[in-house]
């Protein structure tokens, strides 16, 4: 069953306006672009204040009202005004500003929040009214030549032009939002990305130091036991050796059974050891040659054999990047496996090869013993599992567990396949071109 | 006590690991003049003649010091330390025989000067044949300085 999708919380973080949703350089080309066709000025202003983008000012707004503390008190009157209608939801609307010109302006909303306004106007309706406009030159102190030029520039807009430029601001409008929601809600789900990268991390590194706890008491552990068992297999012996008079042939055989099963408890012991070291220690990473290891492997496993008549078949491997002796120790034991599991009468055949194949290379190592039942695949990597009854097979459980942790840490992974009663072939294939931890 | 001429320094707190250790040694017959001491403090109190050992000739030196390196009060490494400190007491081969098969405990002990470094097997007759060894060896074969 999936969960329920969360919502993405398109709330706006601390300090981002509208400039933060668009892309401003296109939006001022833009704007640049429509004044060019319609001569008349525009801009983009959000609910601070601020100018997004804006093109064709006339220099009557500019140079005289703006720069004018009391005509730009009524510009700023005249934008707050404006843009209170939009907060009422308008599409646009028409105003003429306090210094006499005509603005419109459409609202643009991005998911529920009014974040900004397209102005267009500095415009005239009709031709101006002259007087007025001397009157505001003496009213303001201008020098009435300039301003009056500056009057003669601003355009003159008829009401059908005005509708029709109204109409495409108020769908650039339209359009601006979308895409200020489209990116409000890729915002959100970057945060929402982030936040959950940096769970996953923390997590991940609680972990790691549980992990690494874990084995450093198993590591302890183990150590100390060997102590206890020192004594139970000593004082076994010296009952064995000075009190064999007060001990009948059952008696003796009882403490030969608390002595065997001492050493085996020490092997078991060293087993853990053995692997829990795989972990700890530090890793070299060269380049090896795979061949030549698995002969120098193949040798000393026969050295430790010699009433075996053992073939061993080795491929052209391919060279791999890591540890030198952990991957000997690799080849070590999945040929000892092979030899102890193949029988001993007769000629043992061992092969091993490899081949390198799309961005890993893979080797093996196949013999032709007992095999084993493929259902119980999963359990062969697996610490003290056995897939053969105890006692059928002399040796540790650890040596594959062992081997999967060597590859695991070289970033690889391990395989294997088996056929009861023909053998079994173990794989593994380190990454190439990677480093490795 | 304080005349005898001691041969071995057995440090050791475990008992059944003294035990086994003295009787591998009295049976090879090493074991006549072999002192036991059960933590660090006390050894260092035999070695330099002082504390519980006060009354002890301390050119009375051992031949051998066998020495754990779990030790409660004192450690072994530190017992180690002093010992190769002091140059009245350099001189005394010190073996650490221990349960230890950690490789940084082995580097601080050979940075310190140890003499030898053993792992006690936990094979009981593989155990007792090591101490019958170091028996041999430090006490008949190996050479040392004359007082």
């Amino acid at each position: 069953m999936e969960a329920p999708a969360r919502p993405v919380d398109t709330r706006l973080p601390e300090g981002v306006g509208l400039a933060a949703l668009v892309d401003v350089a296109a939006l001022q080309a833009l704007m640049e672009s429509i004044h060019r066709i319609t001569g008349i000025a525009n801009a983009i202003i959000d609910v601070d204040g601020v100018v997004i983008a804006h093109a064709g000012w006339q220099s009557l707004c500019m140079k005289f009202h703006r720069a004018h503390p009391a005509a730009l008190r009524r510009c700023i009157e005249s934008d707050t005004s404006l843009a209170v209608s939009m907060t009422r939801g308008e599409r646009f609307a028409v105003y003429r500003c306090l210094n006499g010109l005509v603005d419109t302006a459409a609202p643009i909303v991005v998911d529920g929040r009014h974040l900004a306004n397209v102005f267009t106007g500095q415009f005239f309706v009709e031709p101006p009214d002259m007087d007025f406009f001397r009157h505001q030159a003496a009213e303001l102190g201008y020098d009435e030549a300039p301003y009056l030029e500056a009057v003669a520039q601003v355009p003159v807009i008829s009401e059908a032009q005005v509708e029709a430029i109204t109409a495409m601001y108020a769908q650039l409008a339209h359009m601006l939002a979308s895409a200020g929601l489209d990116r409000l809600r890729q915002m959100a789900a970057e945060r929402d990305l982030e936040a959950a990268n940096h769970g996953l991390e923390a997590r991940r590194r609680e972990l790691e130091a549980a992990n690494r706890e874990l084995e450093e008491f198993s590591y302890s552990m183990s150590h100390d036991m060997r102590t206890p068992l020192r004594a139970i297999d000593g004082f076994a012996r010296l009952l064995e050796e000075e009190h064999a008079a007060q001990l009948d042939a059952e008696g003796m055989r009882l403490l030969g059974v608390v002595r065997s099963n001492a050493v085996r408890m020490g092997c078991l012991i060293d087993d853990i050891l053995r692997f829990l070291r795989v972990a700890r220690q530090r890793m070299a990473c060269e380049e090896v040659d795979m061949a030549r290891l698995a002969r120098e492997a193949c040798d000393e496993i026969r050295t430790g054999v010699p009433e075996r008549r053992i073939r061993m078949e080795i491929g052209a491997l391919p060279p791999a990047r890591g540890d030198r002796e952990m991957l000997r120790r690799v080849f070590l034991n999945l040929l000892s496996n092979a030899v102890k599991f193949s029988p001993p009468g007769r000629e043992t055949l061992i092969e091993v090869g490899g081949e390198a194949k799309e961005g890993e290379n893979a080797y093996f190592v196949r013999d032709h013993g007992v095999g084993f039942d493929m259902k119980y695949v999963d359990k062969l990597f697996r610490v003290f599992e056995r897939v053969h009854r105890t006692g059928q097979f002399e040796g540790s459980a650890v040596g594959l567990a062992i081997v999967k942790r060597i590859v695991a840490r070289h970033g690889g992974r391990v395989w294997a396949e088996g056929k009861e009663g023909e053998g079994a072939t173990f794989h593994f294939a380190l990454p190439r071109g990677e480093s490795v931890t | 006590m304080n005349d005898n001429i001691v041969e071995i320094l057995m440090v050791e707190d475990t008992e059944a690991d003294a035990e086994l250790a003295m009787r591998a040694l009295r049976k090879r017959g090493f074991a006549n003049h072999l002192v036991w001491v059960k933590d660090g403090a006390e050894a260092l109190e035999f070695i330099f003649a002082t504390g519980a050992h006060a009354g002890r000739n301390v050119e009375n030196r051992p031949k051998v010091v066998l020495l754990d390196l779990r030790l409660p009060k004192v450690s072994g490494v530190e017992v180690l330390r002093r010992l190769k400190d002091d140059p009245r007491t350099r001189s005394i081969p010190v073996v650490v025989l221990t349960s230890s098969k950690e490789e940084v405990d082995l580097e601080e002990c050979y940075k310190l000067g140890v003499n030898s470094y053993i792992s006690k097997p936990v094979e009981f007759d593989e155990f007792a044949k090591v101490v019958g060894e170091l028996g041999l060896y430090w006490l008949l074969v190996n050479k040392l300085p004359s007082v």
